[in-house]
């Protein structure tokens, strides 16, 4: 068995070194300290999916007790914040499931929304964006805070991982528990989409 | 076949358009090596309609991270402590 090396810190959302042996130990200041980094970050992952406050901080607390009794199954295999966001993310979408209000795009809506080609060309022709003049910044950021609600679970995740949260692909694929490969195409096919959705709005 | 293995077959013929936007991702990222992005950006530069989904694709990137919701009240922090210390609790009373 490949022992992977064994980080005995590392860096939360927050910046602050995270104690992860103490963490390990089940040592209960080292697991309060990572309850007040990684609050804020996890409830902003989990209030993406359930999309309502109380629902959120229900979630969130819940995945902190779920991650502290099954801290002895944690591998090591990525960091511990990662192996901490996947589980709030699964938690996050079970509660979902259990009662959907919310209507999002289905696949097949994602790829019509890609752009065609035809002998390796745009079949459209693009017009320039001018989001400034087009619209105030307040209805700018509702039109995209909806184009983003729109996106499908699995995509819009990635968008939150990545382009919101700063995650490298590398970690949002932990996180996933997804290859590298898949994360880059959701991604990309996501940008993709919500280009398509913005365009009425913004040329 | 993943993306790098992808870009080699490129090399092998003209650019099109299609190949810079397959790649997109990687070439904004700065993730191509030296020689290949040089070609992208040479063909982005003579091809207007790739210029502008290119930027227009930047532009949504951007838009997106713009796209913050607020971070939980101050509060919430301590009600899980509390939340969390109430279980434990119990739960080792629970076990077994
Ligand atoms: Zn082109």
């Amino acid at each position: 068995m490949k022992q992977p090396s064994p980080e005995k810190t590392e860096t939360g959302a927050d910046g602050r070194e995270i104690d992860v042996e103490a963490v390990l130990r089940g040592d209960h200041a080292a697991f309060e300290q990572l309850v007040r980094q990684e609050s804020p970050r996890l409830f902003r992952l989990i209030l993406r999916f359930v999309r309502d406050d109380e629902e959120a901080r229900n979630v969130m607390q819940e995945t902190f007790l779920q991650a502290f009794k099954r801290l002895h199954t944690f591998r090591r295999e990525s960091k511990l914040t990662t192996w901490l966001y996947a589980i709030g993310i699964n938690q996050a979408r079970a509660a979902v499931r259990k009662k959907r209000r919310y209507t999002t795009l289905e696949e097949q809506d994602i790829e019509r929304l890609q752009p065609a080609f035809a002998q390796g060309m745009y079949v459209d022709r693009y017009e320039a964006w001018n989001p400034q003049q087009v619209a105030e910044r307040s209805e700018r950021s509702r039109l995209v805070h909806e184009a983003i609600e729109q996106l499908p679970d699995t995509y819009r995740t990635v968008v939150v991982l990545r382009d919101l949260e700063g995650l490298s692909t590398a970690e949002a694929a932990a996180v996933l528990e997804i290859s590298e490969g898949a994360v880059r195409v959701r991604l990309h096919r996501a940008r993709q989409a919500l280009r398509a959705l913005l365009d009425k709005y913004f040329r | 076949m993943n993306l790098l293995d992808q870009l080699r077959h490129v090399f092998k013929r003209p650019l099109m358009c299609e190949d810079v936007n397959h790649f997109l991702a990687l070439y904004l990222e700065g993730a191509l090596d030296p020689k290949t992005h040089a070609r992208f950006e040479g063909h982005v530069q003579r091809c207007p309609n790739c210029n502008t989904f290119l930027d227009q694709y930047r532009q949504t990137v951007e838009l997106v991270r713009e796209d913050e919701i607020a971070d939980p009240p101050p509060e919430l922090i301590e009600l899980t402590l509390a939340f969390l210390r109430k279980h434990l609790e119990n739960g080792q009373n629970d076990a077994g």
